[in-house]
């Protein structure tokens, strides 16, 4: 190749390997030395190829390398090839794939048998009359034992406590005139999650609901005021109209929810709910329970013995006494209406046992009335003119029985020292306490009290009919009152003075020696009844203990 | 038939599971690999090695390779890197029992400058590639007077390849123009 002048391509490759003679590298050398680009550009070239040739050859690799390396792509081929087969599975699988799945199926099924039984309720036990209704029905119709309900029927209780058991193990106790409504009763896989839901349309139900089986298990009760949910545990909701509900924890704790309103009630905890007002928490007492030397057998006070409980041959009702521990101290929350907290003195002084007069034919440890007996002394704050219903003493609801005995004639703002029983299921509607004992008490100043301030007892004593003072039993002198009762409720007190009744003056009557040591409780309602449930106007100073307490 | 293939097309076709294709990769890198290796400092043994690890490499990042064009150069550094690190762990292997091992490893590869210039391992590659493109004649002609490491004269050239000796400068030019025209194909730039 030549450019057009006389150095051709051959002759630079020449220039290059340095073999031209002298004349044609003069001539060379001058046409380079004019700066012709083309054969500048040929010279570059040729240095750079040929002195990459001359840097050797590049050297052969063994062919087992090479072929090693060509190998390479064929065995990764091949396991890509193999991971899409081997992601299917081979059609001989598919019979026992397939058998497999029939097997998971039927299992499912099966298991589930059992849950969906399960999501039913039945009474295991009637003492009164029981009315039942179906979904979509308008009459009741009477049920007995052994009825199985479903979820949307409804129950009602009269003329005597129901029982009424859920397939999670839950116990509903109904007084006469509660009446529920069965809203859900849904069982989930095996068991393992449920949702029961209960409508509460009146009176009042013991619930003893069966510890939850988990977080996915909820039991929720409603009333017309209020939902209580629950995760196992015993409480009392009475609905005293549509406009009121009340809740007592027995045991464990519950959520209540009305409105935007949540507040978690814990055990021996009370509330009254109201429709169109805030929960008004009850005050509460929290004192120290003698454990209990014997199980605790599901009592029924109010019902009478019940023919299937014949495996039990004690009388109805045995009281025994126990040696009183020492007082103990315990705190009254105050009350919502900013009442300054009041410490009270609570001697756990008796013992009670019950025996079953409803339940099953072995005593259960779940007792409904719990064992305790407390003690406790405070003012009279309100009372029933009839005497027997709800007293409120002390900031507590104490239900008055025919068989609770009163000494003294009670009246709005007098102290009185009240025994009673801690119940948990008692035919009483709502009260967890229910009076053994009243004796109504006049304190008289103690010698550390104040000298400036007016005794309250002395405004209160004015209002009082003069028999009053001679029906005082003989009993401790309280603490200086005015330390500890609050202004607000002294005032209350005093303008009260009319609402206690006409206490009816009786000879005085001597303590009767008791031939039994355990009085049978159709004795001691016989005897409650006569007396009116209350004692003699005029009594003799009674012990302390009364002697249908000391039984033994 | 890899030559008229770009390393494109090649690693496309490997790519699509084509085994031709790879094959034809290693084929058209395999002495630049065992070269770099080699001239790393590494027996053959060891450039065995080192030849293996660096297609394995390549093969793992065939999806990878964001500029084909630019294969060869990555060869190169893989080459580079693997073969140090051969060197690296043989060095731990044998130091402790050999103390020459280091005075020799520092006489026998140690990269300097023009040496490990990539883009002279480049060329050297694409020239050898572009000799095997051409024809018997030229490839015999130019192998004799630039790659042979005898040096042969233009008289034994003459008598090898049975020319006349003046025709040897004609050929050769002609024959570097053919090698030219290839190596522009391939990329080489002037």
């Amino acid at each position: 190749m030549t450019h057009g002048h006389a150095v051709a391509f051959e002759d630079l490759a020449d220039w290059a390997d340095e073999r031209l003679d002298s004349t044609a590298e003069a001539r060379v050398r001058a046409h380079l030395a004019t700066g012709c680009p083309q054969c500048e550009a040929d010279l570059a070239w040729l240095h750079r190829v040929l002195g990459a040739a001359r840097a050797g050859a590049l050297a052969e690799p063994p062919a087992e390398a090479v072929a090693q390396a060509k190998q390479l792509y064929r065995s990764r081929s091949r396991a890509s090839r193999l991971k899409p087969l081997a992601a299917w599975p081979s059609l001989r699988w598919v019979p026992a794939v397939a058998v497999v799945v029939l097997v998971l199926v039927a299992t499912v099924y099966l298991t589930q048998v059992p849950t969906l039984l399960a999501g039913q309720a039945w009474l295991s036990e009637v003492e009164g009359t029981a009315e039942a209704r179906a979904i979509g029905e308008t009459d009741w119709h009477s049920v007995s034992e052994d009825e199985r309900f479903g979820q949307g029927d409804l129950l009602r209780a009269s003329e005597g406590p129901v029982v009424l058991r859920l397939f999670d193990g839950t116990r509903l106790l109904l007084q006469p005139g509660a009446q529920l409504t069965l809203d859900i009763l849904r069982s989930g896989l095996l068991g393992r999650s449920y949702h029961i839901a209960l409508s509460q349309q009146s009176g009042s139900v013991e619930y003893d609901v069966a510890p939850l089986r988990g977080s996915r298990c909820r039991f929720e009760a409603q009333t017309p005021t209020v939902r209580v949910a629950v995760r196992g545990t015993r409480f009392v909701i009475t609905v005293e109209t549509v406009q009121e509900t009340r809740v007592t924890v027995l045991q464990g704790s519950v959520r209540l929810e009305s409105g935007e309103q949540t507040e978690v009630l814990e055990e021996r905890e009370a509330a009254i709910v109201p429709a169109s007002a805030p929960l008004v928490r009850l005050p509460t007492l929290t004192p120290t329970f003698t454990p209990a030397a014997e199980p605790w057998h599901t009592p029924s006070p109010s019902l009478p013995p019940s023919p299937t409980t014949t495996a039990t041959p004690a009388p109805t009702m045995r009281v025994e006494r126990t040696p009183a521990p020492a007082p103990v101290v315990a705190t009254q929350t105050p009350l919502p209406t900013a009442r300054p907290a009041v410490t009270a003195t609570v001697a756990l002084t008796e013992t009670v046992v019950v025996t079953p007069a409803m339940g099953t034919d072995t005593p259960q440890p779940t007792a409904t009335m719990v064992p305790d007996r407390v003690e406790f002394t405070g003012i009279i704050e309100a009372f029933p003119p009839e005497i027997l219903g709800r007293w409120r003493i002390d900031g507590r609801d104490v239900m008055v029985q025919r068989t609770t005995r009163i000494r003294g004639r009670p009246a709005v703002g007098l102290c009185a020292r009240v025994v009673c029983h801690v119940s948990a299921a008692s035919n009483v509607r709502d009260v967890a306490l229910v009076a053994v004992t009243i004796d109504i008490v006049e304190p008289k100043p103690s010698s550390d009290s104040r000298p400036t301030a007016t005794p309250w007892w002395g405004a209160v004593t004015t209002l009082l009919p003069p028999p009053i003072q001679t029906m005082l039993p003989d009993l401790p002198a309280l603490p200086d009152p005015t330390n500890w009762v609050p202004p607000d409720l002294l005032s209350t007190m005093v303008a009260w003075p009319t609402e206690h009744p006409i206490w009816p003056t009786r000879p005085a009557r001597t303590t009767r020696p008791r031939a039994t040591a355990a009085p049978t409780r159709e004795a001691t309602a016989t005897e409650a009844q006569d007396a009116n449930a209350v004692a003699p106007a005029t009594a003799t100073p009674t012990p302390a203990r009364s002697p249908s307490l000391s039984g033994g | 038939m890899s030559h008229e293939h770009s390393d494109a097309q090649l690693i496309a076709a490997c790519q699509k599971g084509q085994g031709w294709a790879w094959d034809a990769l290693v084929e058209r890198y395999k002495r630049l690999v065992y070269s770099v290796a080699l001239r790393a400092g590494l027996g053959h043994e060891d450039a065995a090695d080192a030849f293996q690890t660096v297609f394995a490499v390549l093969l793992e990042n065939l999806d990878r390779l964001r500029d084909p064009q630019g294969l060869a150069a990555w060869l190169i550094t893989t080459t580079k890197r693997t073969s140090w690190s051969v060197r690296n762990r043989r060095r731990r292997e044998v130091a402790s029992s050999d103390d020459s091992f280091e005075a020799g490893l520092a006489t026998s590869g140690a990269p300097n400058g023009q040496a490990w210039d990539e883009e002279r391992w480049t060329d050297r590659l694409l020239v050898h590639q572009a000799l095997e493109r051409l024809g018997e004649r030229c490839k015999e002609l130019l192998w004799m007077l630039y790659f042979d490491r005898a040096e042969p004269s233009y008289d034994q050239v003459s008598r090898r390849m049975g020319i006349p000796l003046g025709s040897i400068g004609p050929t050769r030019a002609r024959c570097l123009q053919k090698m030219r025209r290839i190596l522009q194909a391939m990329g080489m730039t002037s």
